[in-house]
């Protein structure tokens, strides 16, 4: 597994007659492993840059290597295998498919990749091992987002992208789920991007990187990230 | 001025254009359906009471050898007769237009009932002799004009007739003559002269118009006109060829289309309304946006209500677009070739409009007034919320793990997803029903207009002539034309003539009493079972529908009642199963115990091969000869507006089920967008998304197809009942391959409009659908 390079990505959505540059000469480096926070104030472009990682969305130019691979330069369907099998995702809102209970849910991504985990574990390692025939609706907002995260991590991905994945929870709840993610990028070894506007996360990180305005203001690599039960939100 | 909340309507619909297109053109079909129909029924017989009216069609017609001018006094002078008037009935023949026959009627004086209509040339002038106004369809057919000359007859009775003018008959609008099925213009035409033009014909018809309030019943006038004459013939207006066939060929439409029309609404009323109230539902966050603003719910709801009427108004216009120039036109092109009347062209409104665009806009303009009112129930910050997913749940098949275990794991979800979705589930169910129904039930048409006919024609059918003759004859005067025949297996001949049939409750029937050998080959009757039934010595065979008409069964007595009043007491012997033709059959032996009158030919039922029949096209005591082909055909003829219907039919179910498939797609695709980019983000594949999302609506096709058939087949027997006539009966029949072709298409529809939603799925934004909740 190799790291992830950003190379002076542009990404500009036209607006009628304006151009938006979403991202701006966007250039960083994520080693593999680490537990990255990507900061920046709402507007700053740090969801286009993961949804750019993610491949979700295409870059206006520049080069994103990930995987070993430019993913800047993959068609539709390269795209999406890489998602298959590369990424795992967890979004602010959870995105759980309603009429699944929360293993099926997680089952649901075990379909798609080549060397899943087990739901069971995986549902395990988010602490969830109790509830897991439940329903989304039936389920705390932080209880949904560990089955979101335990659905990413089944996949066995390189990558795990989580957009403000404590966004809508309370603060006790946020540490339990933030807790989950480092623990998958300090035990299991995988790199974890974590994009949030809260500042109070970033001394947790292995690598932090502050967006303003579309572009990367500072990229710092820590030595030694704080304890999450030290830090207060 | 259009104010903002309806610029945001137009605009919700420009987003939705398809399911919105979808909706107008199953609320269009319905309406045109409905409207087409009842514009042709409310044409012709407006036209064709009009015209009663206006060439004041006769109530009876009276025939008897001789009338006297003190015998129409008489007359005249019973109760409730308005007018009367004699003529002369004389069929002439025409050798030099092969032997064409036209019916001449001889007025004394000028028509004040059933007034011809003069349409060229000039009326006749008084006492003018030899001079005719001819039928306009018979004119056209041989290319006569006004001022030509025909010749009638041949040797020392010849005779030579003037053209003066082209007339139309009011008494024959439908002209189908000595037993005809449809009218042959070539070989059949009526014309008017004076009476002074037969000098050796004497008056032999009475036409009588009643007084419009007269409360006599048929039997009473018929006793007194026999009294008053000494015995007649009697025909009523209701028994009258054209008349009758008029009649019940509306009748038959309108009963039909009415049923056909229900149907049809219902599946679409319920597809609409559906669609309509999830369409609100989805504006759920819109309404708490404007209550918060401060709109009030009347408001809101009066502008909502406004989306109803963006539906109705298109579909109005091109329902009724639809119905007059597709429908109704093509129902009336048909029509007017067979009925002689002034064609005024089709209307293009009738009553019916009203009903059935106040029942679109009821649904439409309801589905979104109840589906609003509910929603507004609550708080508008409520509103504002996303509405709570309709979380899963464990649905009963579950519980049986043996099935429940079997499933793989997209079947699960598939099948999980069909039991959440309720609604959906059930106007993809109904939609699917009605229009798999409708759409076999239009192979059914075919199936069984076939299947009657290869009955009529193959099984019981033994013969392959018919001859008619003009006049009844005896065996001795028709013996050069079995000399003829002599080729033919075998020849059968049948006396028939007609009489009214009355049963055991006084039901009234009119048919052909057919008098044979018991020994005919010609027709192989069967009981209803099956078995072959012989032409008893004793009482007649009827078919189920007289027997059903006359509320009579095996054993029942009836009265036969001929035209000139003498009574034949019968007895039903059995009941045959042929479909076609007004008959009622006895064996000579049988006849002979009940009635004085002798046999005498008036049909030749013949079976062989090459038969010299054209040496008898000439012959003038024959007035018809006709094949079993022709036979065939001619049947066909009459079951054109069936066979149109048909045709509708599988057309507007077809589309109906397209857009019952396209609208229940397209919902389940923006119902279902979040779900879809989640699923595109985990990489899942477009077939494998297709599989999960789009399956449970070929399930839903698959479980609608059976109920689809059951009512299909409830709905086809119910039409084909509406469309007997004592002429014919169709049993309902929808063969197998009908029914795979019906199941193949619908199925066909659903997989089609699942493409094009698979292409949809291309076309998620994945980003933009799971950015945040809406």
């Amino acid at each position: 597994m190799t790291d992830i390079i950003f190379e002076k990505v542009k990404k500009a959505y036209r607006m009628g007659e304006i151009t938006i540059h979403a991202a701006n000469d966007v250039s960083f480096k994520i080693k593999n492993g680490e537990l990255c926070v990507l900061l920046g104030p709402s507007g700053a472009g740090k969801t286009t840059v993961l949804n750019l990682l993610g491949g979700m969305d295409t870059a206006t130019s520049g080069k994103i290597f990930s995987a070993g691979e430019d993913i800047t330069a993959m068609n539709d369907l390269e795209l999406t295998n890489y998602r298959r099998f590369k990424i795992g995702f967890v979004f602010q809102f959870y995105n759980l498919i309603p009429n699944l209970t929360a293993l099926e849910n997680v089952e649901l991504a075990k379909q798609v990749c080549k060397s899943p985990m087990k739901p069971e574990d995986a549902l395990q390692i988010v602490g969830l091992n109790n509830r897991i025939n439940n329903f989304p609706t039936q389920l705390s907002g932080g209880e949904q987002q560990r089955v979101a995260i335990a659905r990413a991590v089944c996949k066995n991905p390189d990558l795990l992208l989580c957009d403000e994945p404590t966004g809508a929870l309370d603060t006790e709840t946020g540490k339990t789920v933030l807790g989950v993610l480092s623990d998958i990028s300090r035990k299991m070894g995988k790199t974890v991007v974590i994009v949030t506007h809260n500042s109070l996360l970033a001394p947790t990180a292995d690598r932090l990187i502050e967006m303003t305005n579309g572009k990367v203001v500072r990229e710092v690599a820590q030595d030694a990230p704080a304890d999450l039960e030290k830090i207060q939100w | 001025m259009v104010s903002i909340l309806q610029k945001k309507i137009f605009r919700d619909i420009a987003e939705n254009r398809w399911s919105f297109l979808a909706i107008v053109c199953i609320c269009s079909l319905g309406i045109a359906l409905f409207n087409g129909i009842n514009l042709y029924v409310s044409t012709v017989e407006n036209e064709v009471s009009n015209y009663y009216n206006r060439a004041n069609l006769a109530d009876y017609w009276i025939y008897k050898k001789e009338i006297s001018e003190s015998d129409l006094d008489n007359l005249r002078s019973l109760k409730d007769i308005q007018t009367a008037q004699r003529r002369k009935v004389t069929d002439i023949s025409l050798p030099e237009a092969s032997g064409a026959v036209i019916h001449l009627h001889a007025l004394d004086g000028e028509a004040v009932i059933n007034v011809p209509e003069l349409l060229e040339g000039n009326n006749l002038e008084e006492d003018e002799t030899s001079a005719l106004l001819l039928d306009s369809r018979f004119a056209e057919a041989h290319g006569i004009t006004v001022g030509d000359k025909i010749t009638a007859g041949k040797g020392e009775t010849q005779t030579q007739w003037l053209i003066k003018g082209i007339v139309r008959d009011v008494e024959f609008v439908y002209y189908a003559p000595e037993g005809l099925t449809i009218p042959d213009y070539q070989k059949y035409g009526f014309a008017y002269t004076n009476a002074s033009s037969l000098p050796d014909v004497p008056f032999n018809e009475i036409i009588l118009t009643m007084d419009e309030n007269s409360n006599l019943s048929q039997e009473e006038i018929s006793t007194g006109i026999r009294k008053t004459l000494g015995g007649a013939n009697i025909l009523s207006r209701h028994h009258q060829t054209s008349y009758r066939k008029v009649a019940d060929a509306m009748t038959g439409i309108k009963q039909i289309g009415l049923l056909f029309s229900i149907a049809f609404f219902l599946t679409a009323a319920l597809v609409t309304w559906i669609t309509v109230s999830r369409m609100m539902e989805n504006q759920r966050q819109h309404l708490g946006t404007l209550r918060s603003l401060g709109f009030s719910k009347k408001e809101i709801m009066r502008r909502y209500a406004f989306f109803g009427i963006l539906i109705t108004l298109p579909s109005m216009l091109f329902g009724l677009f639809l119905a007059r120039f597709l429908i109704a036109q093509s129902l009336y092109d048909v029509g007017i070739t067979y009925y002689t009347i002034e064609a005024t062209g089709v209307r293009t409104l009738s009553p019916h409009l009203v009903i059935s665009v106040v029942c679109v806009a009821a649904i439409t303009c309801g589905g979104t007034l109840v589906s609003c009112r509910n929603s507004l129930r609550a708080m508008p910050a409520e509103l504002m919320r996303p509405k709570l997913p309709s979380g899963g749940h464990r649905i009963l098949l579950e519980k049986i793990s043996f099935f429940w275990s079997r499933l793989s794991f997209s079947g699960k979800i598939v099948t999980r997803n069909l039991f959440r979705n309720k609604p959906r589930m059930i106007m993809g169910l109904l939609g699917i029903i009605g229009a798999t129904a409708l759409i076999l039930c239009g192979f059914g048409l075919m199936n069984s207009i076939n299947a009657m006919l290869d009955k009529a024609f193959s099984e019981t059918v033994q013969y392959n002539v018919e001859i008619k003759f003009r006049t009844p004859l005896t065996m001795d005067q028709i013996s050069d034309i079995y000399d003829t025949l002599i080729g033919a297996e075998t020849i059968d001949a049948t006396m028939a003539f007609s009489v009214y049939l009355y049963g055991e409750n006084g039901s009234l029937q009119n048919p052909y009493l057919v008098v044979m050998d018991e020994k005919q080959k010609s027709l192989d009757f069967r009981d209803i079972e099956g078995n072959p039934v012989r032409l008893p010595e004793n009482g007649l065979l009827i078919t189920p529908r007289m027997a059903e008409a006359l509320a009579v069964n095996i054993g029942s007595k009836l009265t036969a009642e001929q035209l000139d009043g003498t009574v034949i007491p019968l007895e039903v012997a059995n009941i045959v199963d042929f479909p076609v033709g007004n008959e009622v059959y006895m064996s000579k032996t049988a006849f002979s115990t009940v009635s004085e009158i002798p046999f005498s030919v008036r049909t030749l039922l013949i079976n062989g091969n090459d038969l010299a029949l054209d040496q008898l096209k000439t012959d003038t005591r024959i007035s018809l000869i006709e094949t079993k082909d022709e036979m065939r055909n001619n049947m066909l003829v009459v079951l054109e507006t069936l066979q149109f219907f048909q045709v509708i039919l599988i057309l507007f179910s077809g589309l109906l089920s397209f857009a019952v498939m396209m609208v229940l797609g397209n919902m389940n695709y923006y119902e279902r967008t979040r779900e879809l980019a989640t699923l595109k983000v985990l990489g899942f594949y477009r077939n494998e998304m297709e599989e999960l999302v789009l399956q449970e609506n070929i399930w839903i096709t698959i479980f609608g197809l059976p109920f689809g058939l059951l009512i299909g087949s409830l709905l086809l027997r119910m039409i084909l009942k509406q469309a007997a006539t004592p002429d014919l009966e169709i049993y309902p029949l929808i063969s197998s391959v009908s029914i795979a072709i019906g199941f193949a298409i619908t199925l066909a529809f659903t997989m089609f409009v699942n493409r094009i939603m698979g292409q949809k799925f291309k076309n998620i934004d994945m980003v933009a659908s799971l950015k945040s909740v809406e």
